[in-house]
């Protein structure tokens, strides 16, 4: 038992599609107020496997590194006490957009503490993704599988470009993000069990944003490709429009995150062979 | 004959007053190199350097334990002779040289061993973290430096060595396949500043 979890794909991909799928059929049992929180399994999946690549963290946290996963906690909360309460997705994404901009803000407080016009102008571009991405989710909540398959997408997109140079941790966090956004998607891909609630939106888009702004801040991750990913999420507003990612059906969530997954791939392929 | 006299009493002047006094040095970076041993997966042991190392030191000879000596490291400066390596290295994963642009090292205590050896205690920070490590360190020489270019400035000159643990300082990633134990080497050479 030990050695399977001691293994990176079991701990970094396995655990983490398994807990998130896990949470959604539990949360479908457990009644009508628990079904709507139970998208908090996409970040409390994404937390699980943190620690376990890195470790605990510090309290209170120094690096960047270790501000996330209190970080992504304290987004997780603020989407489940806006689960029910906040139903225009405007209001959602503004909520969490509030939310996002403290916890960018206290990520990069070393930089903007020292004045640095680069940490303001990227942390506003971190966190115009984010609200978009907010936007998009929130109006496919209903569509719980279409919403995780996106946001699968684009964390796999993150995780190809970190990858690439930039840092290997931040690559396994996004892959775990991607595996727990992909393992709510595939619970209720069948049938829409659960809906996409606030937490998962922002819980699981938040340390979508988190992750990238730590790059953006912190490593020389090319900024184009941050910018094509930040792409990735909104292309639902355009494919949820469209007949083939309209409606019920198990088709819409393959074509949501194929339509995700088109800037995702962009922004890896620009790093991979244009950079 | 008078000229004889005046240069054997410039000699001895150089000979004579400059161990005596306690002075204060700059490290000379052409001449300080800041080394690191880390285990590779059990394979191997790789070795790395900072090429921005700079800092003051006050040694007398006669009072060793009132030694000071501050440093600072830019981690961004890591080489160990592999481009996408030291990229790896500058990143968040290891030294994080964006967010912790620099180390630094203040000692806070200096207890002598030997006649030419001690211990030094200080304060190292690295990755915002400051924890205190004591490290080996051997006095080579402090003579007026016989080379031209440095106009026989008195010059002083050390080895330290010493162990710490990364995981100390938060540096946990990739951990125990990279090892957690860091040997360092520091060669320092430092002319007095008057």
């Amino acid at each position: 038992m030990n050695a399977l979890l001691n293994d990176p794909i079991v701990r970094g991909v396995g655990l983490p599609f398994v807990v998130a799928l896990i949470v959604a059929l539990a949360g479908r049992l457990a009644g009508a107020t628990a079904s709507r929180h139970a998208a908090i399994g996409v970040p409390l999946a994404f937390l699980a496997t943190y620690v376990l690549l890195l470790g605990w963290p510090p309290f209170p946290p120094v690096s960047a590194a270790q501000k996330i996963p209190y970080a992504v906690a304290g987004l997780a909360l603020v989407g489940l006490l806006a689960d029910g309460r906040l139903g225009r997705p405007w209001a959602l994404a503004l909520a969490g957009g509030a939310a996002l901009a403290a916890a960018l803000g206290w990520l990069a407080l070393r930089p903007l503490s020292a004045g640095s016009t680069e940490a303001l102008t990227l942390g506003g571009a971190v966190l115009a993704g984010g609200m978009a991405a907010f936007l998009a989710l929130a109006r496919e909540r209903a569509r719980p599988a279409v919403a995780g398959a996106a946001l699968t997408a684009a964390a796999l997109g993150l995780g190809g470009i970190a990858l690439t140079g930039a840092s290997a941790s931040i690559a396994q966090a996004a892959i775990a993000l991607a595996a727990a956004a992909g393992g709510f998607a595939v619970a209720t891909w069948f049938r829409p069990l659960v809906p996409f609630g606030a937490a998962g939106i922002i819980g699981g888009a938040g340390a979508l944003a988190l992750l990238a702004g730590q790059a953006a801040f912190f490593t020389r991750l090319d900024r184009t490709a941050l910018a094509l990913l930040a792409a990735s999420i909104p292309m639902l507003l355009i494919v949820g429009r469209r007949r083939a990612g309209r409606g019920p059906g198990l088709l819409p969530p393959v074509v949501a995150g194929l339509a995700a997954g088109i800037p995702a791939a962009a922004a890896v392929a620009y790093v991979v062979y244009v950079k | 004959m008078r000229q004889s006299l005046a240069i054997a009493a410039a000699i001895l002047s150089i000979g004579t007053a400059a161990p005596a006094a306690a002075a204060d040095f700059k490290l000379d970076p052409d001449h300080t190199m800041a080394v690191f041993v880390v285990n590779h997966l059990g394979y191997s042991n790789m070795i790395g350097r900072f090429n921005d190392v700079s800092g003051t030191f006050s040694f007398d000879p006669a009072t060793p334990e009132k030694a000071k000596i501050s440093m600072a490291i830019d981690t961004a400066s890591v080489d160990t002779d592999h481009k996408r390596r030291d990229d790896h290295l500058r990143g968040p994963d290891f030294f994080n040289a964006q967010e912790f642009p620099q180390m630094t090292f203040e000692s806070t205590k200096v207890d002598v061993t030997g006649e030419r050896t001690g211990k030094v205690t200080g304060d190292l920070t690295l990755l915002g973290v400051t924890k205190p490590v004591t490290l080996d360190v051997t006095f080579n020489k402090m003579e007026p430096h016989p080379l031209p270019p440095y106009n026989k400035v008195l010059t002083a000159g050390f080895s330290v060595r010493g162990t710490i643990k990364r995981s100390d300082f938060g540096m946990t990633y990739f951990l125990p396949a990279v090892g957690d134990e860091i040997q360092l080497m520091l060669e320092v050479e430092g002319a007095e500043t008057k």
